[in-house]
């Protein structure tokens, strides 16, 4: 049997737009469908850039339900809510959440300055120095951080030109100095506890944010950060789990102005408020404003985020000109059928059915010329019973 | 008070590893609280994985091997393989070992009850026909715990010294290193916390005891 080849364009397409895992780029990251998903995340983004108000975000959902792709997608400016007035700037930073089963608040730390990377830290501090003076900086990095040394060392980064003690300092703010270096960087001791981490990454997340006393918008930048996979908090020990937990508690209560924190957590279940604290601690708990629940989509949620998954994908504007339907490849009914036999009505698992179903109909030669025919009811039957086949072998 | 027989799997003693309650190793509270017997292949493992048990564990477990009268080939052979045991396998052979133990002891009436102790949750998974379970469900001769059902257990014994909250961790660490799939482990740990809050909240109704 000779099978169909793969061409995207034979459907109206400019390639597949059923991805099952999230594109690496965020600019390949588009929104189809779940309005109400999108306004709740615009209505807090669009909060967080008008005010100063630090959020802390639980985006809970089932797993494949698109909380990953949400972090992408609004990580990119382009898609975030325009107010004004707003923020001068929004930094958004997206890290997963340790998986190495050592220290879990250093790998952390580590993951998160390195995300930013130690030449951006560096010319923010310099920038946010420059702005208020080296003393008036020193002073209001001392409150946030709430050690003398740590707030001299991030100040130290920012203003010294040297390159070798800019050297010296990035190995002191990611490795670790021999007390000679410490001598010559004019710092009293390393960053060794966790607590140390946490204060050192508030400190700099504030110079991100502006060192300004005041909470005017004008004055201030935003930082987003987006946690991925905190359901694998469950694989922490208690030794692993508390200092992270209380980490990041300490970043919030530290960054108390112009910081949201998103944490994507993957639950099945709708489960209850007490259920939740024992997976994330009550430390971490206590401090969430604001809860963002992913559902699965039902039918005509689904229907809808399949086609507007297909227009931003489609190479024509108007298929209707052509005698086809915005679902093409899909007959409307088809898609339905293949939509609504779904165990679970993910964005994951739907884009997985509807990239096997084009996927089968190219391979079975549906589509030999250009917009030649289409996935109707009979033939979505017909892949239905190929993929009960597959999962019975 | 004679003690109940409990039968340890390496699995258990190693996810119980750096884990003190009241200032001694939560595995060594096994040997305190029950009469501890292992299969030798149990000491074999547990010798495999010596970088994970420190604290005497090993010589613990030299000192309560079980001794059969009969050859445990022959009751692995009677017993285990008509539940589906692959007793040719090297692996989980202590587990298995451990079962013919079980069996050994109550045949031979030198214990009545026994409480087979094992993280190897897929063999007493009931929706994925565990074998196990299957086994102790045929032979009523005691029942299964995990590491995180003892730590219940010490925390009703203890709890004036053995608080909620190193119970807590104690159950967090150990369901961390079961592991299983997020929502397994979720839905484990969410559990057995609620499980422990049952019986703090019980248990604090009755400050005589």
């Amino acid at each position: 049997m000779e099978y169909g080849k793969v061409d995207w364009n034979l459907v109206y397409l400019k390639e597949n737009p059923f991805n099952v895992s999230p594109p690496t780029n965020p600019e390949d990251a588009v929104w189809a469908g779940m309005p109400e998903l999108k306004r709740q995340f615009d209505e807090i983004l669009s909060e967080a850039f008008s005010s100063s108000v630090t959020q802390v975000v639980l985006n809970r959902g089932p797993i494949g339900g698109g909380k990953t792709h949400a972090s992408l997608y609004f990580s990119l400016q382009e898609n975030l809510p325009h107010v004004d007035p707003a923020v001068r700037k929004v930094y958004t930073v997206r890290v997963s959440t340790p998986k190495e089963t050592g220290k879990t608040d250093e790998d952390f730390y580590v993951e998160l300055l390195d995300k930013f990377g130690m030449t951006t830290i560096q010319e923010t501090i310099h920038s946010a120095i420059t702005e208020r003076g080296e003393v008036e900086s020193l002073q209001s990095l001392r409150t946030v951080v709430g050690s003398e040394e740590l707030a001299r060392a991030i100040v130290l980064l920012g203003s010294e030109e040297s390159e070798d003690m800019q050297k010296l300092l990035r190995a002191y703010f990611l490795d670790g100095c021999t007390k000679t270096e410490l001598r010559k960087i004019g710092v009293a001791r390393n960053i060794t506890k966790s607590q140390d981490r946490f204060r050192v990454l508030a400190g700099v997340l504030q110079c991100f944010i502006g060192l300004s006393p005041t909470s005017k918008l004008s004055e201030h930048s935003r930082v987003c950060l987006w946690i991925d996979e905190m359901e694998d908090l469950v694989y922490f020990t208690a030794s692993q789990f508390r200092p992270f937990t209380q980490g990041l508690r300490e970043l919030i209560d530290r960054l108390p102005n112009f910081f949201t924190l998103f944490m994507n957590f993957t639950l099945t279940s709708p489960e209850e408020y007490e259920e939740i604290e024992v997976l994330l601690g009550k430390a971490l708990v206590d401090r969430i404003t604001n809860v963002i629940y992913f559902p699965e989509l039902k039918i005509d949620e689904a229907m809808e985020y399949v086609t507007e998954l297909l227009s931003f994908y489609q190479t024509i504007d108007n298929l209707s000109s052509k005698g086809l339907p915005p679902t093409y490849p899909f007959e409307e009914a088809a898609l339905r059928n293949i939509l609504e036999d779904l165990e679970k009505r993910t964005p994951r698992s739907i884009n997985k059915r509807c990239r096997n179903a084009i996927t089968f109909a190219f391979r079975d030669n549906l589509f030999p010329k250009q917009g030649d025919s289409i996935i109707d009811v009979d033939y979505a039957k017909k892949f239905e019973r190929s993929e009960l086949d597959r999962e019975v072998q | 008070m004679k003690s109940v027989l409990c039968l340890v799997d390496t699995c258990s003693l190693i996810y119980m590893r750096d884990i003190e309650v009241r200032n001694k190793a939560l595995r060594l509270w096994l040997w305190d609280e029950f009469y501890v017997k292992v299969s030798e292949e149990i000491c074999n493992e547990i010798q495999r994985h010596r970088s994970l048990a420190g604290g005497g564990i090993i010589s613990r477990c030299n000192r309560s091997k079980w001794s059969f009268n009969i050859s445990v080939d022959r009751l692995e052979t009677t017993f285990l393989e008509p539940f589906g045991f692959d007793v040719e396998s090297t692996k989980n052979r202590g587990e298995r070992h451990n079962c013919c133990v079980a069996l050994d002891a109550v045949m031979r009436g030198e214990h009545r009850h026994v409480i087979f102790l094992t993280d190897e949750l897929r063999a007493i998974d009931p929706e994925r026909n565990g074998l196990l379970r299957r086994l102790f469900e045929a032979f009523p001769i005691g029942c299964i715990w995990s590491s995180l059902d003892f730590i219940l257990y010490l925390f009703i014994r203890h709890r004036k010294r053995f608080p909620k909250l190193l119970a807590e961790a104690a159950l967090r660490t150990v369901n961390a290193r079961i592991g299983g799939r997020p929502e397994v482990a979720q839905k484990r740990l969410v559990e057995y916390n609620r499980r422990l809050g049952q019986i703090e909240s019980t248990l604090s109704q009755l400050p005589q005891i």
